[in-house]
């Protein structure tokens, strides 16, 4: 989730690099994220990525959202443009992301996904979407916004990696208790590490997400920095 | 600015639709979370018609349950269980279901329109391991038989059936273990947990008697 917020937040950023640059660089971010998902969709790959449900859930899941992420960095500007107003403040993206990646995290999905290639196809699309509608929408977020989808997706993390791990039966046909306990706890750590993440991003502009109640006057800009 | 907000209420409903048509899809159309819960209300909707597929007994007898109307079966309808013989845990617990079902089935005079059937899928469950396996568990054969299905069939069977085996670390085998009932035409009509044996005893005799009132 991370490394897909900084390469987000890297490559919409309009930094010093020349134009013809920037667009290069997309273009080859966008290619290896094409790369990424027929790599992992190659029999022998999948197979393996597919083979416990720690690898299913803290790999596969994660590398799929990058994927859609860096493919949607091929988004040609005047698309973006056409989208915006319909993703105002990201609040569309990030609400189809947050929907979209708690859908793949269903079990049946993954014992689905395990046991047939078009259930597969279905949670690799529903991850590249979710990802494509973050990168589309996390800038457009502000930081108010971002602390929405953070939160959510820490909270929801959390509690399936607790699920996983307290549960006293197996929940996936496919997967041994063992494995269901380990991925439980990975997503835990993965939530935490999120959210830690997250809060040391924005250690210097924490005041923007929580303005102060008190100074009305400081609130009001604070709402126009983050509206702006 | 109203063109605008009608625009992002139309991508945010746009959004929660997409979202929602996804959950739908995920949950099998909002009916289970897992696997199980998804084969258990499909079975229960839409009855499928188990392959007529033979399986062998500890004393060399091939059985086939699963065939309309079978002469083996009389008619009966059949509790089916998935196990294999040295599994430790689940099919434990399966076993000890079936012996109070055997009981019961014996005390309430059901012999023969009620039966138990315990299908092996362990490729090492040989005539020794299921002969065991009637003795210590006291398998009474008009009521209750153990039978093993091997090669090509075992996958058919197994995946008619939803049955997903997964091999352990230590070399044995781990399934989702339930209670299957199939009807006197070879249909699986119900799906139940394990510890849900009174349930599917009660389905059973159901189905039995509307088949004796339709003689």
């Amino acid at each position: 989730m991370n490394a897909r917020s900084l390469l987000a937040r890297g490559l919409t950023a309009s930094g010093e690099t020349a134009h013809a640059d920037r667009d290069g660089l997309r273009r080859v971010v966008a290619l290896s994220g094409a790369a990424l998902v027929i790599g992992m969709m190659v029999p022998a790959s999948r197979a393996m990525l597919e083979a416990t449900m720690t690898r299913h859930m803290l790999v596969q899941l994660p590398l799929m959202l990058v994927a859609g992420s860096a493919m949607a960095c091929g988004i040609p500007a005047s698309v973006r443009a056409r989208v915006a107003p319909f993703n105002a403040g990201g609040a569309a993206g990030m609400l189809l992301a947050l929907l979209l990646s708690a859908c793949v995290m269903v079990p049946r999905v993954l014992d689905a996904a395990v046991a047939s290639v078009s259930a597969d196809l279905m949670k690799g699309l529903c991850l590249i979407i979710a990802g494509a509608a973050l990168q589309l929408s996390w800038q457009a977020a502000g930081q108010l916004g971002q602390a929405f989808a953070v939160g959510n997706a820490c909270w929801m993390l959390g509690a399936v990696g607790l699920m996983l791990r307290e549960a006293p039966t197996r929940i996936c046909a496919s997967y041994l208790e063992g494995d269901q306990q380990r991925a439980g706890l990975g997503l835990v750590l993965v939530a935490a590490l999120t959210g830690g993440t997250w809060l040391w991003g924005i250690r210097r502009e924490w005041w923007l997400v929580m303005p102060k109640a008190q100074a009305p006057e400081n609130a009001a800009r604070g709402e126009g920095a983050l509206l702006g | 600015m109203r063109d605008g907000a009608w625009r992002t209420m139309l991508g945010l409903g746009g959004a929660l639709s997409l979202g929602v048509a996804a959950a739908w899809w995920a949950t099998a159309g909002f009916r289970a979370i897992t696997y199980d819960g998804a084969r258990a209300a499909a079975i229960a909707e839409a009855p499928v018609q188990v392959p007529d597929v033979p399986l062998q007994t500890a004393n060399g007898e091939v059985l086939r349950p699963f065939a309309a109307g079978d002469a083996t079966r009389d008619g009966a309808v059949t509790i089916v269980d998935f196990i294999s013989t040295r599994c430790p845990t689940v099919c434990v617990a399966q076993g000890e279901v079936f012996r109070q079902l055997q009981d019961s089935i014996a005390a309430r005079g059901l012999t023969g329109r009620v039966q138990l059937l315990s299908v092996s899928f362990d490729p090492d469950d040989d005539s020794g391991y299921l002969r065991g396996f009637e003795e210590t568990r006291r398998l009474q054969a008009q009521r209750w038989r153990i039978a093993r299905v091997d090669g090509a069939e075992r996958e058919t069977l197994l995946q008619r059936f939803g049955i997903v085996v997964v091999r352990d670390p230590q070399g044995g085998w781990r399934h989702n273990a339930a209670l299957h009932v199939v009807d006197a035409r070879g249909a699986l009509v119900r799906i139940l947990a394990v510890e849900e044996g009174v349930e599917a005893l009660r389905v059973a005799t159901v189905l039995s008697a509307e088949r004796l009132v339709r003689r």
